[in-house]
């Protein structure tokens, strides 16, 4: 026969909240260790920008004193008018920028997931303004992602002594 | 006279230190999360490459033609245009001399409305 | 605020994740852009062991015009390839990667495709700070002399002494070769960088059916045509090496080289006097020619006054190979 008594209910009620308490706070500790400290972003950025500039800097030195460095020769090769050296030059400007962004030591795998638009600024003595060249990209012309931008001016040779600037806008897919 | 009641002070002066010590936890985790952010952020807005690229932009100008007027208002704008930097350079051909090399005086001076650098080069020629 | 010290008792928070990135961005700066301290005139390279607490930064560029073209001295004796430098896990850590706490690191560079220089311990699939840098490391410039374009001197003979004494001089005028108007990158360093004279195809430019033998009396150093009071019949491994056919000899001879085919000389740096611009070097190759007593024909020998500088063809000057840096720290 089932005695219904209740007089053991708040005794009973304490217990189980003191339980689920013990529970939750446990939970809640256990959870609270990880912050998340959204600087982490700028990071990754501060780390494209850097191999960015670093490749371009090593474009632009040459071998041996005497020489002209590649950047320079391309940046020239892309103004001087002609569309089948504009071409060639960009081709060259791919293939030499990619192989500087994809340099490793071996201790370390480097993840192929960079992608680039170059392009050449110049200041057209007519009109007074800047204009560009294009001088190569990773096909798609408009990131996706956030992307940062680093530049090399340079004194070149295109019609007489120019400054240019090179700017490389990176991000990663 | 009647007895205060005493008891339950223990509990009541722990639940107080706990609501305390719970509070200042809240502003430091609340702080933390601007930690990573102010460190990399600095080095973003440092325009380390962008002095370096004009002192060696000027540098070159000097050793090529230095009193050039087209070179210096093409320096001018593309810094204006695309780094957001007044730029602005004086060189002085043969300012210093002595036994071994010709010195020209360079002067150089950069803002981008947070960073200044201001610099004065001396660029040797073998005579 | 005190209060906000308190609950770190209890909590014991330590964000140090955050860093990691941070710290490895600037020990790759420290690395890749600068060149350490000391620097210049006495280099951190240059201490040894002994005094290694003497050295604050080890960077490894060449200067600090020069960023991210590293010194190849520096970069053999911070990677502990060299016998006078001995650094342990404490210097790197106080020593280039800075703060309070001990991090593990593995840094390590590669340059074309020589095997990669790592020091450190390997790391751990992820969560780690990174940062790659691209480089280019320069490598000294050196003479190479052929002895074939420097012997058509000749002169006569008497029966009684069939000898002729020359000398073969290879002169280093500092004022020329620290040249200021030459790039950093490109130009000789007698300070921070090592000379080397290789004066090969000795034997076979001889005229071998005139030449009795040739001995090499003695290799003398002067400063601006002075001799110097050396003790050349002692060794002095750091601060010069001297070859005959990879054969370590004494600067005292005499020694026969008649079928000797490279000899090769090596100064360490810093060159003798390379602090003073108005100074010459010159390293003296004293040999004696013994002919077949002909007085009627000239008798060629090889002898030559040879500048150690620019824009010459026996002449390889510094040039600049690529290379690549990464810095991991956890």
């Amino acid at each position: 026969m089932v005695i219904i008594d209740d007089s053991g209910q708040l005794f009973t009620i304490e217990g189980l909240v003191a339980g689920l308490i013990m529970l939750s706070t446990a939970f809640i500790v256990m959870g609270s260790i990880n912050v998340y400290t959204p600087g982490d972003a700028h990071i990754t950025d501060m780390q494209l920008k850097q191999l960015g500039s670093d490749a371009l800097l090593m474009l632009d030195t040459p071998g041996s004193s005497g020489e002209k460095s590649t950047l320079k020769e391309l940046a020239e090769k892309v103004s001087s008018g002609s569309a089948v050296q504009a071409d060639a030059a960009r081709a060259e400007f791919r293939t030499a920028f990619e192989d500087e962004l994809k340099k490793g030591t071996g201790t370390s795998i480097v993840v192929d997931s960079i992608r680039y638009n170059a392009t050449v600024y110049y200041r057209d003595i007519g009109t007074d303004s800047i204009k560009s060249y294009p001088l190569g990209d990773t096909g798609a012309e408009i990131a996706r992602q956030p992307a940062i931008s680093t530049g090399r001016l340079l004194l070149v040779d295109s019609g007489g002594n120019r400054i240019f600037r090179v700017e490389v806008r990176l991000w990663r897919e | 006279m009647e007895r205060i009641n005493e008891e339950g002070q223990w509990i009541v002066l722990m639940g107080f230190i706990i609501s305390v010590s719970l509070f200042v936890l809240a502003i430091i985790i609340n702080q933390s999360v601007t930690v990573g952010q102010t460190t990399s952020e600095a080095v973003l807005e440092f325009p380390k490459n962008e002095i370096r690229e004009v002192r060696e932009a000027v540098i070159d100008i000097a050793k090529t033609q230095p009193a050039s007027g087209t070179l210096r208002d093409d320096l001018d704008a593309l810094a204006m245009e695309r780094m957001n930097a007044f730029v602005s350079y004086d060189i002085d051909e043969g300012r210093y001399q002595d036994i071994y090399y010709k010195y020209d005086e360079i002067q150089i001076r950069f803002s981008n409305g947070v960073t200044k650098y201001n610099e004065t080069y001396w660029l040797a020629e073998k005579i | 605020m005190v209060l906000t010290m308190v609950p770190g008792v209890f909590a014991g928070l330590e964000s140090a994740e955050i860093d990691y990135d941070a710290v490895a961005y600037r020990t790759s700066v420290i690395l890749c852009e600068d060149p350490g301290w000391p620097s210049g005139e006495s280099s951190w390279e240059s201490f040894d062991t002994a005094h290694k607490d003497e050295i604050e930064r080890m960077g490894l560029t060449i200067s600090s015009n020069s960023p991210n073209i590293l010194s190849k001295e520096k970069v053999s004796h911070f990677f502990n390839n060299s016998e006078n430098l001995f650094l342990t896990e404490d210097d790197y850590r106080s020593k280039v990667i800075f703060g309070e706490l001990p991090y593990y690191y593995n840094i390590s560079l590669k340059i074309e495709d020589d095997p990669a220089n790592i020091t450190g311990t390997v790391a751990p699939d992820s969560r780690y700070g990174y940062m790659r840098r691209l480089v280019k490391l320069k490598e000294p410039g050196y003479a190479m002399i052929n002895s074939g374009d420097f012997n058509d001197t000749s002169d006569y003979i008497n029966a009684i002494d069939p000898s002729i004494y020359s000398g073969f001089s290879v002169i280093f005028d500092y004022g020329e070769i620290r040249n200021k108007s030459i790039d950093e990158a490109y130009r000789f360093m007698p300070q921070s960088e090592p000379a080397a004279i290789t004066i090969h195809n000795f034997s076979n430019s001889l005229n071998k059916s005139d030449v009795v033998s040739v001995t090499l009396t003695k290799v003398r150093l002067k400063k601006d045509g002075t001799e110097l009071p050396l003790a050349y019949g002692e060794y002095d491994n750091e601060t010069y090496r001297f070859y005959i056919d990879d054969v370590l000899h004494t600067l005292q001879g005499p020694v026969e080289i008649k079928d000797a085919d490279v000899l090769k000389f090596e100064m360490y740096p810093p060159l003798m006097f390379s602090d003073e611009i108005g100074t010459s070097l010159s390293v003296v190759f004293n040999m004696t020619y013994e002919y077949l007593p002909d007085e009627t024909i000239p008798h060629y020998y090889i002898s030559g006054d040879i500048p150690y500088a620019y824009d010459r063809d026996y002449m390889t000057e510094p040039s600049l190979r690529n290379g690549v840096m990464e810095v991991m720290i956890w």
